[in-house]
């Protein structure tokens, strides 16, 4: 194992020896045994989830990349030195454009790029800042150990998350091995950030938020982590608002200021009235309030501009004549097709290089045909000023865990900068990737990580990671919950309660197949009435309408395979499942870690059933061994489902959010159970065991057994499912909770004594249920139906709709989306 | 000559506005020949939030937001303008001189000049635009005398037509169909000027009409009016309109310039709320009694 990272022999330095020493110590087999826990660890935390369906590709590798100190030093001065010059450069660009007209950059490195977004111009700094708040780059070192700058990126953090989540993980796997070798740690670096974003404000009186494109972006899960970890909400450009000239975070308890944002969004996506993006990403008035410093932007809008790799070429020039020194981390060699020279030098050795287009793609001139290269010729002479060029770099090999054993693989590390008040600050380390494609700046092409660590030659102080105390002394103000939130919150609970409730009847349903009741004679008597129930609660507009299915085992295949397997039948138990996994991915910053880790098994157990699916054949119900399997899937899901529901219960704030939850579960739960009524009871003719199987499905067989003793009896059952207020599992308990629930949301106190329309739904919902008289709903008509009973399951099933639409026009409408308004032409 | 141009603006919606956030790019800037006295721009409903900034370009825009609920938003600006004929240079160098001369240019000037010669996003030269240009104009013809033949040519080729083309049109199409109105035209001529290395920007504005002899002016029948503008280096911009088939003369009201119509739009927002909705526009270009200023 020798050479086993970065340049190991010229460095004697004890705890690099150590690191060494003892890695070589575990060994290959320990390794590859330690990258299993990486991979459990990475899935809880939710890095590895299966967002839409597809499975992110991340992975730990569990050998540190290290680098000494001494070594780290000289790198960081380079970068905090590229900093400065970024940011001296972007004052120029939005400001005087000296760096033009003095001939030092050539003005179409500018003018033409994409980046450059002339609204900005002028729009002035923060008082207290003139930097850039951050930097980031992805640096690498060549086979002789020099150290170069592949590019760098301004407009977010990204992989900041997922470098902390790194090194959360790296601890956890070698914790000896971490503590001993005297690593760097990150916290202080988050402190610093911290600090920097309060002082980008001008006003004192909002909040910091982290604005993200959304859930469809594919580091969601880096922001919403972020967010968690640094205690900013987590917000969308629809969560906020331009109003008065300010920006504020729409939430249930009203618009509530914010001061900064940190932003996840493209320039061009922040603001849709002046940079043109797309209207849901962003907030319109945005770049007008930073204007008037009504609220801070990190990285200030229109920095992309610096991300144009042509500036490469310039920094030497650049850096000599704005901060009088020479530019200590070089690039790696870059051409501008721009300048002429440049432009055949590109044009000669087109089929070795590398050729990037701004603001649209990147060739590989040595896999291009002939065809394409000419094409690619012709683009760059007719524009030359979009493109740059350079040769491939390969950086230096570091050894990396791979089937089994280890192999050299060329490494890019991702650092961090943050600014100071006189200086930049790195993140010791950053974000270390191991490429197959040494060309591409994309997050996404880390396909596997390395947690880099800095390595001090002094023993490290101890820094609690979590839960830092924050500088100053008063705490942020916390905005309320944005609407968007709650909205997902209660459909969240929608959700898992209505995937419960079909497991519980399958399970049901399942166990009578395997095991059919001795005294019951024909197996499938009562499969009509599960079939009925099961398709109710899978598919509510379809309810009341009977089922034509005959009781036969086809028709159990069929429904098995449609309502429990199909992902693309609307209502199936795994359409269910999906959709509050998305849900739950789109409130992820309030989810806590071990609220997250019980999602995650669920997923899991989401997969096992895409699995049995997929090999399920057409005889589901009379295949023994295939009803077992998916009963043990069920049988994981209800456990997991009983989690998730404890969890909520027990390791959430008990805030607004949490209400919206709790609101959509029992409103769910409600429904369902009025669904199940009426498919089991409105019939007189159905018999004991049925009755007996709707305790069951409702989880009240025993508390049944322990009130009545008696035999199962209609107008019991109705007692203790319908009009019980105590019975977690009945209507009457969901309702009266339902209804005090509605009285605690925000806004709902100050009305009285008049009531809202939700208040007013709810209190005529228990109402009507408290007042019933239960011999009267038993009447039955000639054809033996309960139309009493009936008729008022289907009323406060009509009602309980109602409710659910006056919230989402209470709460959840307002935030209602912004649009272009049509313009209107010069003729 | 002094002018008064009154620009309404009104959006009827058939729902409710909560909230719009708009920029206005009405009101004339000073140029060589043109002084803009005074100006103002009324707004209703009373926007929250108005003020005045000096773009990229250093065109005037207004930004205002309305949170007063309303179905009917009018933007009417007023403005008196002090107009002279500007002179036009009598000697212009060979068109295929000017891309050179302005590439080593790095004056104020020069680079707005070099931004003008750069695509921008509604224009953006093909192939197609560029052999179309490169037929026009001929070999060492004077710069001017090479662009006039230009607007000619256009005035020519294209048929002026309001329903051929929206304001998303794109230029190939406008190509194709050899239709379009004042914007359209002025896109292509500048799109031909590009293609060629000859830096050219776009103009919106007004143009005086006059009623025929003998009759009155109506009121309101004027309409916003947009024609290109071509870089002399040493002298600066000469103003053409391809829709009629001239330079610019003293009838001519500027009120912004930039690469293309995105950069000058008259009206744009984002409004919450509204549904479908009709739009009005009424010009009004009034020359006012003569007398010094």
């Amino acid at each position: 194992m020798a050479g086993l990272a970065f340049c190991a022999e010229q460095y004697g330095s004890d705890p690099w020896q150590y690191l060494q020493r003892a890695l070589a110590e575990l060994g290959a087999v320990e390794l590859t045994k330690r990258q299993q826990l990486i991979r459990r660890l990475l899935r809880d935390s939710g890095v590895a989830d299966h967002g839409h369906g597809v499975l992110r590709p991340w992975l730990l590798d569990p050998i540190p990349l290290a680098i000494p100190s001494e070594q780290w030093q000289s790198v960081e001065r380079g970068l905090q030195q590229r900093a400065e010059l970024l940011s001296v450069l972007f004052q120029d660009i939005y400001g005087p454009q000296r760096v033009l007209r003095q001939g030092l950059l050539p003005a179409e490195i500018v003018l033409a790029d994409p980046g450059f977004l002339r609204p900005c111009v002028g729009q002035g700094v923060s008082a207290g800042h003139w930097r850039l708040p951050f930097h980031t780059a992805d640096v690498a070192q060549d086979a002789a150990g020099q150290s170069y700058v592949l590019s760098e990126g301004v407009q977010r953090l990204a992989g900041l998350g997922y470098a902390l989540e790194n090194r959360i993980v790296l601890s956890r796997v070698l914790p000896s091995l971490f503590r001993d070798a005297r690593v760097h740690r990150l916290a202080q670096f988050f402190r610093v950030l911290r600090q920097c974003l309060q002082t980008v404000a001008d006003t004192e009186n909002g909040c910091t938020v982290l604005m993200t494109p959304g859930l469809a972006h594919p580091d969601y899960f880096e922001h919403a982590y972020l967010a968690n970890y640094l205690g900013y909400p987590l917000v969308q450009g629809n969560d906020l608002t331009v109003r008065d000239g300010g920006v504020f975070v729409r939430s249930l308890d009203g618009l509530q200021p914010v001061d900064v944002i940190l932003r996840w969004n493209n320039d061009r996506d922040c603001d849709s009235l002046e940079l043109g993006g797309l209207s849901r990403l962003g907030v319109a008035g945005l770049l007008q309030a930073v204007r008037q410093r009504r609220v801070g932007c990190v990285n200030p809008l229109g920095c992309a501009v610096l991300e144009n790799p042509a500036l490469a070429v310039y920094l030497p020039q650049l850096c000599r004549a704005l901060l009088g020194e020479d530019l200590q981390l070089p690039s790696v060699e870059t051409l501008w097709c721009g300048d002429p020279v440049m432009c055949t030098a590109v044009l000669e050795h087109l089929s070795e290089m590398i050729v990037y287009e701004r603001g649209r793609s990147r060739y590989d001139g040595r896999c291009l045909a002939q065809e394409a290269l000419s094409d690619l010729r012709q683009a760059i002479q007719t524009r030359p000023w979009g493109f740059t060029a350079r040769r491939p770099f390969i950086p230096a090999a570091t050894p990396v865990v791979r089937d089994g054993g280890l192999q050299p693989l060329p490494v890019l590390l991702r650092t961090f900068l943050i600014a100071t008040t006189d200086d930049y600050l790195a993140l010791p380390g950053g974000l270390g990737g191991v490429i197959a494609d040494s060309e591409t700046r994309d997050g996404k092409a880390y396909g596997v990580g390395k947690d880099t660590w800095v390595l001090a030659s002094e023993p490290i102080q101890p820094l609690s990671l979590l839960n830092t105390e924050i500088v100053g002394t008063t705490p942020a103000p916390i905005p309320g919950v944005p609407s968007r939130v709650a909205e997902n919150l209660f459909w969240l609970g929608r959700y898992a309660e209505r995937a419960d409730s079909m497991v519980r009847l399958l399970r049901v349903m399942l166990l009578e197949l395997l095991e059919p009741d001795p005294e019951q004679g024909a197996e499938l008597a009562h499969l009509p009435d599960f079939l009925r129930a099961l398709r109710w609660l899978a598919q509510p507009a379809q309810e009341g309408d009977e089922v034509s299915d005959v009781a036969s085992a086809t028709a159990l295949d069929h429904a098995i395979a449609e309502l429990l397997l199909d992902a693309q039948t609307v209502g199936s138990l795994v359409f269910n499942l999906e959709a509050m996994l998305n849900a739950a991915r789109a409130v992820r910053e309030r989810i806590s870690p071990d609220l997250w880790r019980v999602i995650a098994g669920i997923d899991d157990d989401l997969q096992q059933l895409h699995t049995v699916a997929a090999n399920a054949t057409d005889a589901i119900g009379t295949d023994p061994a295939l009803l077992n399997a998916i009963l043990e899937q069920l049988n994981q899901l209800l456990t997991a489902g009983a989690a998730f529901n404890g969890l909520t219960l027990d390791s959430m704030n008990h805030g607004q959010g949490w209400r919206f939850l709790m609101i959509g579960r029992r409103m769910e739960r409600a429904q369902q159970q009025l669904r199940l009524l009426r498919a089991a009871l409105v019939s007189e003719t159905v018999g004991s065991p049925l009755l007996e199987a709707l305790l069951n499905v409702c989880d009240s067989l025993m508390t049944y057994r322990d009130r009545y003793r008696i035999q199962i009896r209609t107008d019991a059952v109705l007692e203790l499912l319908l009009l019980d207020e105590a019975n977690p599992r009945a209507l009457g308990y969901q309702l009266r909770h339902l209804q005090l629930d509605i009285d605690r949301l925000p806004g709902q106190q100050a009305r009285l004594p008049h009531r809202s329309a939700e208040q007013r739904i709810s209190l005529d919902v228990l109402t009507r249920l408290r007042l019933v008289e239960l011999p009267k709903l038993l009447v039955t008509d000639a054809s033996r139906r309960r139309f009493v009973l009936d008729d008022f399951l289907v009323q406060l099933g009509g009602r309980l709709t109602m409710l659910s639409e006056a919230l989402a026009d209470g709460y959840f409408r307002h935030a209602e989306r912004p649009r272009q308004l049509v313009t209107y032409r010069d003729e | 000559m002094r002018y008064q141009v009154t620009h309404q603006t009104r959006y009827a919606y058939q729902q409710m506005v909560t909230l719009c956030h708009n920029e206005a790019c009405l009101l004339p800037r000073d140029e060589p020949g043109q002084r803009c006295l005074s100006s103002t721009v009324d707004i209703n409903p009373r926007p929250v939030q108005l003020s005045e900034r000096r773009d990229y370009y250093g065109n005037r825009v207004s930004y205002f937001a309305i949170q007063t609920p309303h179905t009917v938003l009018t933007v009417t600006a007023v403005s008196t303008l002090l107009l002279d004929s500007v002179p036009i240079p009598v000697d212009s160098p060979p068109w295929e001189a000017v891309h050179a001369q302005v590439m080593t240019d790095i004056s104020a000037a020069g680079l707005i000049a070099r931004d003008m010669l750069l695509d921008s996003p509604f224009i953006k030269p093909d192939a197609v635009i560029h052999d179309y240009a490169r037929a026009v104009l001929a070999p060492g013809q004077p710069l001017l005398e090479a662009v006039m033949q230009l607007t000619e040519r256009i005035h020519q080729d294209f048929i002026y037509d309001p329903h051929s083309t929206t304001v998303v049109t794109p230029l190939s199409e406008v190509l194709h169909k050899r239709r379009g109105v004042c914007q359209d035209f002025a896109h292509l001529a500048i799109a031909c000027l590009r293609s060629l290395g000859i830096p050219a920007r776009y103009v919106s504005g007004y143009l005086e009409t006059l009623p025929p002899p003998d009759q009155p002016k109506l009121q309101g029948v004027d309409a916003s009016h947009a024609w290109f503008a071509v870089y002399q280096p040493g002298h600066g911009w000469v103003d053409f309109d391809p829709t009629n088939r001239q330079m610019r003369t003293d009838q001519y009201i500027t009120t912004a310039w930039g690469r293309d119509y995105g950069d000058v739009t008259p009206l744009k927002g984002v409004i919450s709320g509204g549904g479908p909705h009709e739009l009005t526009v009424a010009v009004d270009v009034e020359r006012l009694a003569s007398f010094a200023p």
